[in-house]
């Protein structure tokens, strides 16, 4: 999480605008440079070629006044007007003529009618005598021919066609000299187009007069589209295979090259070869840009870093200070900005400590305190504990010594009674008669409280326990009461439970004789007894035990102390008891790790509720409320 | 087509001459004379809706001097073998575009792809025939079997010759019985003398229809003469035969071709295919008296051209036959010179002589 990068982050943020700020420039640069080095690039291109062009128009202008020139003096040397001699003769004679003209590539003297009088090569295909130049050189005019070729010889020719005059001021014959047509060109071989370019010199019908490839002479020129070419003096064409050059295109007016209809010179560079410089540029630009890109992008890595390292460090602190390390502190360094934010953070988390700290040694304070208390909590726990086994040791030893004593009284009391019985009056009889009954009383109360004192100290034995037998032995035990009272036991369910059989014994004794012994009167008796499971998902499950009756019941704001030693809510005189009974009972409960409470309603009756673990615990040795308010209350 | 476009194009802005509205499709055509049957060129501009324009000419030569002179004179032209030869190295011809000429099926394979052009990338066969032995047959007895009729002195004053060096040259060679191509400068020097030598006795050396009206008028009596004008002027007066010789004769191919310029290039491939129609074609053939290439042609042709042995010659006098081979330089050069001479000669004078009295 800490360190993951999105657009988000700073970090990345400034870089993106580094980039851009590095990028537009630049781009914008190479766009603006780029457009402006082609055009020079072509204007330079085009002015090339215009130059040329006005060179090879001036060439050929110059060679056709010097081969006009040259034949007009030809034309006056008397030797082309002798008829002598045979041909052999004649031309011969020529040749010697023609020795004198270097430009001439063969001299051919015609009749008027087209026969030959002499040549000096007879490498002619044509009879001339139905040509246009000839028919103007007989008319009286110098006539060019277009460039063309000759049967077995490599190049094109160029032949003028001359009238010579005959004393009668009418042409006599007519000469007509070749011109190699390729001297105009060679002589333009000095200039060059780039190291691939080349000049392409077209006739008016779009044939070539002149190409660096020798078998393109005369054929139609298709080196670049010619749509293009034609409609735009200068720009980018591509030829049939698709590359791409440059070219620029000069028209020779007639004027300009007196031969036939207006000639076009076509310069041509591959676009790759015009663009070389524009391209080493662009290249360079690019290089440039690459490393302003470059050193944009560090100062970019270099001022996000600045940026977002005090805030990663803010956030990497903050988090410390978030698991509690007040000790986190932000580096005050880098921009006032920076610092500011550092000093205001690191006041911050140390106003954070500082409370802290108050904090800590108040809760430590209260901790000790605490500490203490528990301490002290601890050993009244301890001498409670001890006071109290104490107290059972006591109640245990009192009760059963107090019983030899009593045992005696009631002994010699009946004793007094039988053998002094004439002895005694009435009134003597009485006392010793109440005498006698206290002692009774006492005896019960010991026995009870002897009881109780035995379930805390004695230890339980467990095991499996039918509470249902426990119960109908019981019954049977206690069949007289029950019968004397009339009463009518119901019960059901009772489960078999792990626990001591003499105390279960004890606990449904004591709950069944208190409910026998507050019978309403005039309504006839019935308790009812039942059992059923409580089942917890979570926790442990219970058996609950219910013993009902509709006898006097409770004033229900007795419903706990009915539990304590010795609380009786009714006198001696309306019903016998010790109030030791319930306290067994509950204590019993306890021991086996339940608990007894008592309801009861205005109406009369009452219901003893008993919950008992399902599963057998360990009864807590815990101190026994009941007596520890009994110790209270005897403290 | 684009070419055509572009070309018409650069005319128009070479000559100042208002833009035609309606642009007229046209083909100029030019031929020999009297080598169409013009009810067929009239045919041709009802069906295309192409109007025609035709110029003739009597020799060769003529043709070429005019197309070398403008190469945009005209659409079509048609030329035999050598010269459409020539005319190729010379760079005068425009390509061929073969898929606008489905016709040419209807051809003769074994006039197609000739040395003479290869491929027939510039050339498309319009008829053939030879050059033989034209004469009287009242004056000339027993009938000439021989080229040497042509050199024999009995008929001084009344033979007469081909403007044509090449022609004349092959038939001087061949009746040396050298073979009618042949450059070896002895043979050649042979034929030259030969040539010089018969300049006497020939009244003028001239195109094949001034000889035509020779060989009617009867002032000449023996010429070489193409077979199918021979035999047609043969039908017209019966008093004029003809042979192919026993030496043998040449044989010519004329052919369709496009000048390098031609301002109609698509006319003229419609024109050229429209010939090639076998129906067109048979007819045409019938009407020239020429022999065609035209296979498909021969059902539309008729019995009497077909079973004429001096237009469609026996295997056998084939035999004898051959084409000219395209001019090389020392021959070229041999024929110039000897024809110099021999136009030279004072026979010349003569027959200017005998053109400046004659009526026409």
């Amino acid at each position: 999480m800490s360190r993951s990068r999105s657009f988000g982050t700073i970090h990345t943020q400034v870089l993106l605008y580094f980039l851009l700020a590095g990028l537009l420039p630049v781009v914008l640069l190479y766009l603006l440079t780029t457009t402006f080095t082609r055009n020079t690039l072509e204007t330079t291109e085009y002015r090339k070629i215009e130059i040329l062009t006005g060179e090879v128009s001036r060439k050929i202008s110059i060679i056709m006044q010097n081969a006009t020139d040259d034949l007009k003096a030809l034309a006056a040397n008397h030797v082309l007007f002798e008829s002598i001699g045979n041909q052999d003769a004649r031309d011969a004679n020529l040749r010697r003529v023609h020795d004198y003209y270097d430009d001439f590539t063969d001299v051919t003297l015609y009749e008027t009618n087209g026969s030959v009088v002499a040549s000096t090569t007879y490498q002619f295909y044509e009879t001339v005598e139905h040509t246009d130049w000839f028919d103007q050189a007989v008319a009286g005019r110098v006539a060019i021919t277009r460039p063309h070729k000759m049967i077995g010889r490599p190049g094109l020719f160029l032949n003028v066609y001359f009238p010579v005059m005959g004393p009668d001021g009418k042409t006599s014959r007519v000469i007509c000299a070749g011109i190699a047509f390729d001297s105009v060109w060679n002589s333009l071989d000095g200039t060059q187009l780039g190291d691939s370019g080349y000049y392409v010199l077209l006739d008016g019908y779009g044939n070539v007069l002149s190409h660096p490839n020798k078998n393109m002479i005369l054929e139609k020129f298709t080196d670049i589209d010619a749509a293009t070419w034609r409609n735009e003096s200068k720009g980018f064409a591509r030829d049939e295979i698709g590359r791409k050059f440059m070219y620029a295109v000069r028209r020779l007016s007639r004027g300009e090259t007196k031969v036939g209809e207006p000639w076009a010179l076509v310069g041509l560079l591959p676009a790759e070869e015009g663009l070389w410089v524009l391209r080493r540029q662009q290249s360079l630009q690019l290089n440039v840009g690459l490393i302003a890109i470059l050193v944009t992008f560090l100062l970019g890595i270099r001022l996000s870093k600045m940026l977002a390292r005090p805030i990663a460090d803010a956030a990497s602190a903050a988090r410390k200070v978030r698991e509690g390390r007040l000790d986190a502190r932000i580096r005050e360094s880098g921009t006032n900005e920076l610092r500011d934010l550092a000093c205001a953070f690191n006041e911050m988390v140390e106003e954070l400590d500082a409370h802290r700290n108050h904090v800590k040694s108040l809760v430590d304070h209260q901790t000790e305190k605490l500490r203490r208390s528990e301490v002290n909590l601890r050993a009244h726990a301890a001498e409670l504990e001890r006071s109290n086994n104490e107290l059972e040791s006591f109640a245990y030893v009192a009760s059963h010594d107090l019983q030899e004593p009593l045992r005696k009284v009631i002994t010699f009391g009946d004793r007094l009674r039988t053998n002094y019985k004439e002895q005694l009056d009435d009134r003597g009889v009485d006392y010793l008669s109440r005498m006698q009954n206290a002692s009774r009383r006492m005896q019960t109360l010991i026995q009870d409280l002897l009881a109780y004192s035995r379930i805390s100290t004695n230890e339980i034995c467990f095991e499996n326990v039918n509470l249902d037998q426990v119960l109908q032995d019981l019954l049977s035990d206690l069949e007289v009461p029950i019968s004397e009272s009339g009463a009518r036991i119901e019960w059901s369910n009772l489960p078999i439970i792990e626990g001591d059989a003499l105390q279960m014994r004890q606990l449904f004794q004591n709950l069944l004789s208190n409910a026998l012994k507050f019978k309403k009167p005039g309504v006839s008796q019935v308790i009812t007894i039942r059992g059923r499971k409580e089942e917890f998902p979570d926790s442990e499950s219970f058996y609950v035990l219910t013993v009902e009756d509709n006898g006097t019941g409770f004033d229900p704001k007795y419903s706990t102390r009915i539990f304590d030693v010795f609380q009786r809510l009714n006198s001696h005189a309306e019903y016998e008891g010790t109030g030791i009974g319930l306290a067994i009972c509950r204590k019993i409960v306890v021991r086996h790790g339940g608990s007894i409470r008592a309801t009861s309603s205005p109406e009369g009756g009452a219901k003893f509720i008993v919950k008992l673990p399902a599963a057998r615990t360990a009864a807590p040795e815990e101190a026994d409320p009941s007596l520890v308010t009994a110790e209270s209350r005897y403290a | 087509m684009m070419t055509l476009l572009l070309i018409g194009g650069c005319q128009r802005s070479s000559t100042p001459e208002p833009i035609q509205s309606a642009p007229e499709r046209v083909v100029r055509l030019y031929n020999w004379a009297d080598y169409f049957d013009e009810k067929i060129l009239e045919e041709f501009s009802a069906r295309t809706g192409i109007r025609y324009e035709l110029e003739t000419y009597d020799t060769s030569d003529e043709c070429f001097a005019r197309i070398k002179s403008d190469p945009a004179a005209c659409d079509v032209f048609v030329l035999e073998d050598t010269v459409i030869s020539a005319m190729r190295e010379l760079r005068l011809v425009r390509r061929i575009h073969r898929e606008k000429l489905p016709g040419i099926r209807h051809l003769d394979p074994g006039f197609l792809d000739l040395e003479f052009d290869p491929g027939n990338l510039y050339s498309v066969p319009y008829t053939w025939g030879t050059t033989l032995l034209a004469y009287r047959k009242d004056k000339v007895d027993p009938k000439p079997t021989s080229w040497t009729a042509l050199f024999d002195e009995k008929y001084s004053g009344q033979v007469m010759m081909m403007d044509d060096s090449q022609e004349s040259f092959a038939i001087t060679l061949t009746t040396l019985g050298f073979p009618m191509n042949s450059s070896v400068p002895r043979e050649l020097e042979s034929a030259r003398s030969k040539l010089i030598e018969q300049a006497s006795l020939v009244t003028g050396y001239s195109d094949f229809s001034t000889i035509l009206d020779a060989l009617i008028d009867g002032t000449c009596w023996v010429a070489p003469m193409y077979s199918g004008d021979a035999a047609d002027a043969a039908e017209a007066h019966p008093q004029i035969g003809y042979v192919i010789p026993e030496e043998g004769a040449t044989m010519w191919i004329d052919n369709f071709a496009i000048p390098r310029d031609a301002p109609n290039v698509d006319e003229a491939h419609l024109f050229i295919n429209f010939m090639l129609d076998p129906e067109i074609s048979g007819r045409n053939a019938g009407s020239i008296w020429y022999a065609s290439p035209n296979l498909s042609a021969r059902a539309h042709t008729s019995e009497e051209l077909l079973q004429d042995e001096q237009i469609y010659p026996a295997p056998e006098v084939l035999a004898k036959c051959g084409f000219l081979k395209k001019l090389d330089q020392p021959r070229l050069q041999a024929q110039n010179e000897a024809w110099a001479e021999v136009r030279r000669s004072p026979s010349l004078e003569a027959r200017a002589a005998i053109r400046s009295t004659s009526p026409q």
